[in-house]
């Protein structure tokens, strides 16, 4: 961005704060400014929250094929305790990186609709994002007992 | 129990692709940590306000914090797997060459790990065949008088010494991995960071590829930084991992990685003392009012008591915690704001709450810095009031970033020594004089990382008995700067400008109207001479003492980084080796 | 600042306005730099309590045109400040070695200041090049109650 780019959109930025629930916000042209600025700003989160969400999908995929050939029926690592045990911390950590894959949908979806000027008030927004709407995995299976339980292994 | 085939047959090469598996998990955890905070939640910021995007913000602070946790336990998996490779190759190597040494002398080594030979004794036609198992080693009584028969013991006994070793290195991985399950909650509690700092030292405890005895201690930053050099790209992750605090520690070392693993320490530390500071029992209630007879109000017998055991200890977290939640607002730049001057990335040279604490907090990367300025604070000076120190140099990196004409610039707070505290301490040369060598290990240290071929140019400046430490740092040791600013200075133990070290025309003072430390601590921490029958204590502002007098516009003893002032700008020009644009005060 | 209490005033329009008065300094010098662009920082009031008492500053420089462009927008500073409500106290040269010329105004009304100087390469600097370095800080204010000034 040149210098006087940047300087004109820090122009447009340095105005009175946007308040969403506001009825004695600044009125005329500059409203609409702010009200662009503050859509783009929500889109660009979105956009960099569903990136950050690509990097962890690409991550996990990294750690799964680095899997290959360690679990524990695979004729490389038989009959090993920690190669069982390490194939069972990754059923976990794959869990768990998905379900944080679902908490950035959750996070991005509701920045898009910031976006798209769904929400009516500030305080909706607030709602929204107060509101943890991702899955989390509640399939039983191996899982690291509560913390400060002495995290004592299963073996 | 490992058995002959599995140690025969492992392959410890798929322990490493898992382990670089994990590798690329922890790594992008770390760079999606960084993603969320410096931009995602930044630029958002910058443009909208309100308690939406507020609440918005704390979700991505929230992903952020899980991305952190899951870069340092992921580290951690990956360093136990790499470890347990390396362990398990080398009882496979023994294996192997036992075998080979079998072989070699005609015996048969069977697939349980027995050894076979033909016994050609014509006494025992009808049992040629032979064979021993590798055993604990047994009282032998008399000897064996069959050579062959005691030869295969031996090797028998080296496989099954192989074996041992294997099923042992394997138990041992398997606890310490078993405690890397990652938890189904999103949110990392402090209970969680606190177990972090178990997991490592667990690991730490089944690893034995990078043993902290490896790690050098009281080397020269030169030889931290070749030490680091040497180590592959696998080793120095695992040191990262498993050491954070001492690597987060060497003087010499790159920035990036001291910060990596302070911010680590950072978070697992936080958690702890929040941890601790909860689990003190309430306050009772201090005073009780008088009674009739004594109508004094006093303290109660309870409160005295509660203050006797934790009184102490509760303010030595509180005011940990606070400087804690000071670096972490830098980092995260909470307050930034539409059009707000940004400031560059912070990097954690050097982190440690214990006691008054510890910490060092760069602005800018140093190691890239064409200009670097190191600032030492002085009295008072602790991670209980630590935003003020940080402030300090942020100011001046706005000051000299607005000179540098292009040129990068870094500052750094360093809290790297025990400042005195209070009205008496400040009066004692010992807290200067024990700092000051951390001073020169410092500044060698950020010489010895500098990563551009040309060296870069260093200031240090000092403000009050930090001015002292540093004339102390100077005369006990080589402070390798090439300029040094004082500020407020009560005296630097030296009389001449020209004893700091530095060369000649490069030390800069500045004394503010209505300043009275210098004027009280000369005769303490000035230089003592005898002009004829008198004894005079020389400071920097003393024409005598040579240095150039800066003008200043600021009043009292902490107003040298008021951001509009000259004083500050000032400081900034000789930062960023502009001398000639210096205005030179009335002296 | 003397014994009278600050005046009471929101950060945010202190901020906006310091950015508004960068952009007309901007505009009145009218060259294109090649560094950062101008921002502001919260600054400090002498040693009143930086959670209530506060400045606003920018600081920003131009590099890139020639030192002839650079001394023309000096000359427009000085003819056009008097016409936006700034009051030139100062216009001259610094009292350093390189003795680079400077300009110091004051604008009563929107009550901030500010320092311009022009550095150029000399014997006495080992500048390469031209250096316009504007600082501009407004009066010391209180933020209104439950305002954060940033500090």
């Amino acid at each position: 961005m040149t210098f006087d780019q940047e300087w004109a959109e820090l122009k447009g930025e340095a105005s009175t704060r946007l308040r969403l629930a506001s009825a004695d916000g600044p009125g005329g042209g500059d409203a609409q400014g702010q009200l662009r600025q503050s859509k783009r700003a929500w889109s660009q989160a979105s956009e960099g929250v569903r990136a950050v969400r690509g990097d962890l999908r690409t991550a996990v995929s990294g750690l799964s094929e680095g899997q290959r050939g360690a679990g524990s029926g695979d004729a490389g690592v038989t009959g090993l305790l920690s190669a069982t045990a390490q194939r069972s911390v990754f059923q976990s950590w794959k869990r768990k990186v998905d379900h944080m894959q679902r908490e950035c949908d959750d996070v991005q979806g509701k920045m898009e609709k910031a976006a798209q000027s769904y929400y009516r008030t500030d305080d909706a927004v607030r709602d929204a994002f107060k509101s943890r709407d991702a899955a989390p995995d509640d399939r039983p299976g191996v899982g690291r007992p509560t913390p400060g339980e002495g995290g004592q292994s299963r073996w | 129990m490992v058995t002959f085939d599995q140690l025969r047959d492992l392959r410890p090469a798929e322990l490493e692709d898992a382990a670089d598996g994990w590798h690329r998990l922890s790594s992008a955890a770390g760079t999606a940590k960084g993603r969320v905070t410096d931009e995602i939640a930044t630029r958002l910021q910058l443009a909208v306000t309100g308690e939406g995007v507020d609440a918005a913000v704390e979700r991505l602070h929230d992903l952020a914090r899980s991305c952190h946790h899951a870069q340092v336990e992921t580290g951690l998996i990956r360093t136990a797997l790499n470890g347990l490779a390396g362990e398990l190759r080398s009882a496979q190597k023994k294996l192997a060459d036992a075998v080979a040494d079998a072989e070699a002398e005609q015996f048969t080594v069977k697939s349980d790990g027995s050894v076979h030979w033909v016994d050609k004794d014509p006494a025992a036609p009808l049992a040629p065949h032979q064979s021993v198992r590798g055993s604990r080693p047994s009282m032998v009584i008399g000897s064996d008088p069959d050579p062959k028969r005691a030869k295969a013991q031996e090797y028998a006994d080296r496989i099954g010494a192989a074996l041992r070793e294997a099923t042992e290195a394997d138990a041992r991985y398997a606890r310490a991995l078993g405690r890397l399950h990652a938890d189904s909650d999103l949110n990392v509690s402090d209970a969680e960071w606190v177990d972090a700092q178990r997991d490592m030292a667990a690991v730490r405890g089944a690893a034995d590829h990078v043993p902290a005895g490896d790690i050098p201690k009281g080397k020269s930053p030169k030889e931290n930084a070749d030490w680091w050099k040497g180590l592959s790209q696998d080793e120095q992750a695992d040191y990262i991992a498993l050491h954070p605090a001492s690597v987060g520690a060497l003087d010499g070392l790159p920035a990036t990685v001291r910060d990596e693993a302070n911010r680590a320490v950072l978070a697992e530390k936080r958690a702890d003392y929040q941890t601790q500071l909860n689990a003190i029992p309430p306050e009772p209630i201090k005073i009780q009012p008088g009674r009739v007879g004594s109508p004094i109000a006093t303290r109660t017998a309870e409160w005295i008591a509660w203050d006797k055991k934790w009184g102490d200890k509760r303010s030595q977290l509180e005011a940990s915690l606070k400087g804690m939640g000071d670096i972490q607002n830098r980092f995260a730049r909470n307050d930034l704001e539409p059009g707000e001057k940004r400031f560059p990335r912070a990097y954690l040279l050097a982190f440690s709450p214990e006691g008054r604490g510890r910490a060092v907090i760069a602005n800018g990367n140093p190691d890239t810095a064409d200009h670097t300025a190191v600032y030492v604070p002085g009295t008072d000076a602790g991670l209980g009031n630590f935003a003020h120190d940080i402030k300090r140099m942020t100011n001046l990196w706005l000051a000299a970033n607005s000179e540098a004409d292009g040129k990068s610039v870094s500052t750094i707070t360093w809290l790297g020594y025990d400042a005195p505290q209070g009205i008496k301490q400040p009066a004692s040369s010992e807290y200067a004089n024990n700092g000051a060598p951390h001073l020169n290990t410092f500044v060698d240290g950020i010489r010895a990382s500098h990563a551009t071929d040309s060296p870069g140019h260093l200031t240090v400046t000092g403000h009050s008995y930090g001015t002292t430490l540093i004339g102390s740092a100077a005369r006990q040791g080589d402070l390798h700067a090439d300029d040094i600013v004082t500020l407020g200075s009560p005296g630097v133990q030296v009389g001449r400008a020209t004893d700091l070290d530095v060369p000649k025309g490069h030390v800069w003072n500045e004394e503010a109207d209505g300043d009275k430390i210098p004027g009280l601590g000369r005769y303490v921490h000035g230089h003592r001479e005898q002009i004829l029958d008198t004894a005079v204590y020389i400071i920097p502002s003393d024409r005598v003492f040579g240095a150039h007098q800066m003008r200043t516009d600021t009043d009292g003893h902490s107003g040298y980084w008021d951001t509009d002032s000259g004083s500050l700008k000032n400081q900034a020009l000789v930062v960023v080796g502009k001398y000639g644009d210096v205005e030179k005060g009335s002296g | 600042m003397n014994e009278d209490e600050p005046t009471v005033k929101d950060v945010s329009k202190v901020k906006r306005q310091s950015n508004d008065l960068s952009r007309d300094l901007l505009g009145i010098i009218n060259l294109r730099s090649d560094l950062d662009p101008p921002g502001y920082a919260v600054g400090l009031c002498g040693d009143r309590d930086s959670e209530k008492f506060y400045r606003i500053n920018n600081f920003w420089s131009i590099a890139g045109p020639s030192a002839a462009d650079m001394r023309a927008a000096m000359d427009r500073l000085v003819a056009k400040l008097p016409e936006s409500g700034w009051e030139i106290a100062e216009n001259g040269r610094e009292n350093t070695q390189a003795k680079s010329r400077n300009l110091k105004a004051n604008n009563e009304e929107s009550k901030f200041s500010v320092y311009i100087v022009l550095r150029e390469p000399s014997s006495h600097s080992d500048r390469t090049r031209p250096l316009l370095s504007v600082s501009l800080v407004s009066a010391c204010y209180q933020a209104p109650e439950g305002q954060k000034t940033g500090y």
